[in-house]
Order: C-alpha cells, then structure tokens, then sequence
C-alpha cells in the first residue's frame, strides 16, 4: 500500500505549483486554472486523510470544494468575459485603471 | 442526531434570509423590472430577519448535529448583518436609480450574502465555516462588479475573484490539515484535541515563526510566506517517513494547519500583509456594495475569527496569540500611514478599515473573555460609523465616479449643513473621539490587550490612532472651513436618509450608553 506521506506529498507539490502559478502568470484565465490546481490538490489531501483516518468528513468536505469550485468558476469566467468585452484583454498588466 | 424540528427554529434568522432571498428571485422571474417590490420585500425580510435574532438571544443551543452553534453570540452577528443588510439596501436604492442601474439582482445577492455570514457566525464546524465564507465570497464579488459596464467595477471585481480565490485556497489546505492532524472538522472535537497536539510538536517556535509572521511582515507579501516556510516543511515531514498520525508530526501539521487557516481568515478580514485588494476592491465597487463589504463582510470574517480562535483553539497559545498581534499591530500601522496619504475618499475609508481590522485584532489576539466582548462591540460600532460615511459618500459620488477626492467636499457644510454635521460625527467616532462608539471600541480592545500582557500591542494602537485622528479630522476640516463647490447630485433619496439617520443614532447610543 503506498503510504499516506506520499499523497501528502504530491498535494502539497501541487498547491505549490499552483500557488506559483498564480503569483507568476499574467493571464487571468491561467490564473484562474492555477486557483482551481490549488483547491484540487486539497482536495487529494481530503481524500488521503480521508482515507488514512477511515472517517468520512473529508470526503464529505471534497464533495463542498467541488461544488463550490464550480460555482466560483460561473462567477469568475463571467467576470472575465464581462471585463473583456470592454477592454478586450484578460491580462493582468493592463487591467490597471486603479493603481495595483 | 438526525433532523429535527428545533434546527430549523433555532436557525429561524437565517432561515427567513434564505426564504426572502428564494422569494425575491421567484418574484424577479414571474414579474421582471419591478426593482421595488424586491427592494420592500428584502428589506422586510431582513427586518424580520433581525427581530427573530434579538428574539434568539437568550437560548443557547446546537443544531444539525453540532454543525450550528446558536446562541447570543450568533444572534448578536446576525443582528449586525441584518442591521448593515437593511441599512444597505436602503442606501442602495437611490443610487442605483442615479446610475440606471436599479435592478432586483442587487438585493437577490446582498440577501445571499448576508445568509453565509449568518452562517460563518453561528459555524461549529470548518465546513460551515468554508461554506459560509463561499457563499459570502461569490455573492461579493458579482456586486463589487455590479456596474458591468464601467471599468472600474469590472476591474475591481476581478481583482477581489482572483485575490479572494487565491485566500479561498490557502484556507482550505489548512482547514484539510487541520482535519487530518486532529481528525475531525468539528470545533469542540479539535478544541479538546488541541492541548496534546501543540504540545506534542517537533519544532513549534520555528515553524510559526519563521515561516509566518517574521517574513510576512519584512516581505509584506502572503505569497513568499508560502513558498518559504510552508510547503517545505510538509515535504520535510514527509521525508522523515513518520506515519502521519504519531504525535510529533500530528502537532507540525496541525500547527500549519492553523496558520493557513489564519492567512486564509487575515485575507478576508483585509489584515496587513493580505490587504492588498482592499483598497482596489472598495474603490471600484459601487459604493453601496463597498459599504456592506467594508462593514458586513469584515464583521462576518471577525464572527468567523473569534469561533475559531476561542471555540475551537480555546486558550489560545502562544505562539498562536503572538501571530495573531504581530499581524493586528502591522495592520494598525500599516493602515493608518497609509492612509494619510490618500486624497481619493473610497480609498482612505478602506486603508481605515485595514487599520481597524487591526484594532479588532488586537482583541483576538488578547484571547481573554475582555477580547471576545470588545471584538463584538466593536465590530457592531465600527459596521455603524463605517457605513454611514459611506452612505453620505454614495450621495455625493457623480456619474463619472469623480468627486471622490476629499479636497471636492470643501464647502459643504455651508450647502448642506446636516450631512455635512452627520459626516463630521462618523468621522469623529472613527478617530475614536469620547463619547462616540468608536472610543469605547477602541477601550475594549486595548484594555483587553492589557490584561493579557499584550502592553506593546496597546501602544501601539493609542499611537496609530493619534495618527489616524489627523486624516479623519482633515475631512472635517475640509467640509467646515474650506470654500468650494460641494454639491449633492440631484435629489436626495428618502431611503438613504433614514439610513444615515440611523446609523448617526447608533453611533451617538452605543457611545453614551455602551
């Protein structure tokens, strides 16, 4: 059985990459994936605890991050479309009307 | 365990909200374009709202299995976002009329915020918790980018997604920590949990303190916090080839847990290295929609803060507590010097709020019974003031979003002697001047971080807030013996008036009778 420090690992490696993915990428829709990497990895370290401890929360708490990942993706490809139909840009250097 | 008829009587507060939200959007479908019937139908839904809470005041009880924690203290949040909802949606209406964009969507989403921070406040459970700060979240950022045709709301709507999103993921990695040291979501679970596992850790000091505050505060950035001390040392622990789940690496995994959680609730509450959107955010928002993020969004997150604090890490530690005032003491500065140099109105009152996200911090951190109690009062005083000015700000905002600048409100006191006077009040009771509410805020927090030893951290709030008196005075000064040209932008509206009214009473009564 592969041990649970493995997961951890790779979910943590995860968040990492999606994290600096965030801070370096300049398109707000790349961004945007970074985030959803972000909240995946949590949730294969839900599952891995999940898994590890025999309780069921952590799924039950994946189960949430999905949904709620899906509905903050509505929201913020919405956002995105709205801003690029007046500027027709989602890069995050020009979107700078108001000083960062 | 199991169902039962009481949950629902006992959540009767967030139960109304989510009836009147379904209710409006039922209504907008049948009949669109009737603004004003969703208008008086949410307003009456949060009045009801609020009067049910003040009615469950006094019994103290769980629900839904020990998910929900009704009590005073849930009702006495959910009064205040009640309050602010109502208050909201009663500045709102005239504006809205004044920009054409008087739409029912507007009310739907603020009735849906309001549901989350109802449920942040009464959470016994970092599920709820999640799902309270989500709800809250999305329905915040669709209004901060409600004028869909300016840039400036685009903008800032998208800079409050990503950043917002971003928070969102860091809180739920913690919250998953948490949950798989401590093996269990719930709070009363992890709170007997958390004795033997900050005990039992490796290495407590360094991790918290190299990895969070030190370099957050020399870096003033979350992000480098991140890569540098988090994910490391999980990849350290793994390495080590413990099992998750003895002792020692429990505790480290536990403790990182917290700490992303606290970035994750920092982050929404606009305390000092996570504060970046917040200036950005409320300028661009429709200023309506900026005063219920800058008031009931913050309250919520402090209603949040507190049950995780107290409920669920219980006597805070150590190096919990002093995280938690390096954060409140670089927000307090950091907002406050800022501040100053701001000309543009929206933006002084948000580096204002970050100071005071300090204030309120201060007596978190304090983790005594005094903290706890100052944290509530000042959270209800601070949602008044702050919405008042900015109600008074939303008359005198101008299509184009100019007139924002503090210097365009000279003269005003000459044109229009009682805003002028009710604008003059909230900016007193910010400075904290006696006898207003904002004094006796700042009292019971400071007094708070006395008792707990937390002398310097009092300090430094007396002096920021000298310096904070000096741009809230300036305003003053402006508005009385300045000429100019400030002028109303057509017709007042009713509504807003009786909610600036209120909130000046409010103001007046919780400073003369706290």
């Amino acid at each position: 059985m592969i041990p649970l420090s493995h997961y951890l690992i790779v979910s943590a490696t995860m968040f990492v990459i999606g994290s600096v993915g965030v801070l370096s990428r300049r398109n707000a829709i790349i961004v945007f994936l970074s985030i959803e990497l972000m909240l995946n990895s949590v949730n294969l370290t839900l599952m891995s605890f999940s898994s590890f401890l025999g309780d069921v929360t952590g799924q039950m708490l994946a189960f949430f991050v999905m949904t709620v990942a899906a509905a903050e993706a509505a929201v913020g490809l919405a956002i995105i479309i709205a801003l690029f139909r007046r500027k027709q840009t989602v890069n995050l250097d020009e979107i700078n009307i108001m000083k960062w | 365990m199991g169902f039962q008829i009481s949950d629902i009587a006992n959540n009767a507060p967030l139960f109304t909200l989510v009836a009147t939200g379904l209710v409006v959007i039922l209504l907008e479908s049948a009949k669109s374009g009737k603004p004003n019937v969703s208008f008086i139908v949410s307003l009456a839904g949060f009045i009801l709202s609020g009067l049910l809470a003040v009615g469950g005041l006094k019994t103290e009880d769980v629900s839904f299995g020990g998910m929900l924690m009704n009590g005073s203290y849930s009702n006495f949040f959910a009064i205040v976002f009640c309050l602010t909802g109502s208050l909201t949606i009663l500045i709102s209406k005239s504006y809205l009329e004044r920009f054409g964009q008087f739409r029912s969507e507007f009310y739907i989403l603020v009735l849906f915020a309001a549901m989350g921070m109802v449920l942040m406040a009464s959470a016994n459970d970092l599920i709820i918790i999640f799902l309270g700060i989500e709800l809250m979240s999305v329905s915040l950022y669709v209004l901060a980018g409600f004028f869909r045709t300016q840039d400036r709301s685009n903008e800032s709507a998208l800079k409050y997604f990503l950043l917002g999103a971003f928070a969102t993921g860091f809180l739920l990695y913690g919250i998953a920590l948490v949950y798989g040291s401590a093996g269990s979501t719930n709070f009363s679970v992890i709170h007997n949990q958390a004795p033997a596992l900050m005990k039992n850790q490796p290495l407590p000091d360094s991790v918290v303190q190299a990895g969070l505050p030190d370099s957050v505060v020399q870096a003033g950035l979350p992000d480098s916090v991140v890569q540098a001390g988090l994910p490391d040392s999980v990849v350290q622990a793994g390495d080590s080839g413990l099992p998750a789940g003895q002792a020692g690496l429990a505790g480290t995994i536990f403790l990182l847990g917290l700490g992303l959680v606290i970035v994750g609730l920092a982050f929404k509450v606009a305390a000092a290295p996570f504060h970046m959107w917040a200036p950005d955010v409320y300028d661009g928002a429709p200023t309506p929609a900026t005063g219920f993020m800058a008031t009931a969004a913050k309250a919520a997150a402090f209603g949040a803060f507190v049950s995780i604090a107290f409920k669920m890490i219980g006597s805070t530690s150590g190096t919990i507590s002093n995280l938690l005032a390096v954060i409140a003491a670089a927000s307090m500065i950091l907002g406050n010097v800022i501040a100053i140099s701001q000309s543009n109105i929206k933006r002084m009152l948000a580096y204002s709020s970050i100071a005071h996200a300090g204030y309120m911090l201060s007596g978190i951190a304090a983790a005594n019974v005094e903290g706890q109690a100052g944290v509530m009062y000042y959270v209800a005083a601070y949602a008044c003031m702050t919405l008042g000015a900015f109600a008074i700000v939303s008359i005198l905002e101008r299509d184009d979003a100019a007139n924002l600048s503090i210097d365009g409100y000279a003269g005003l006191s000459a044109k229009h002697p009682v805003i002028a006077a009710a604008l003059a009040l909230f900016m007193f009771s910010l400075a904290g001047i006696p006898p207003l509410a904002g004094f006796f805020g700042k009292y019971y927090v400071f007094l708070a971080a006395v008792k707990a030893d937390m002398t310097w951290l009092a300090i430094v709030g007396v002096l920021t807030s000298l310096i904070s008196a000096y741009y809230y005075l300036r305003v003053v000064v402006v508005m009385y013996f300045k000429e100019g040209e400030a002028a109303v932008e057509g017709r007042i509206g009713m509504s807003t008036v009786v909610a600036i009214a209120v909130c000046a009473y409010l103001v007046v009564q919780l400073g003369v009778y706290p």
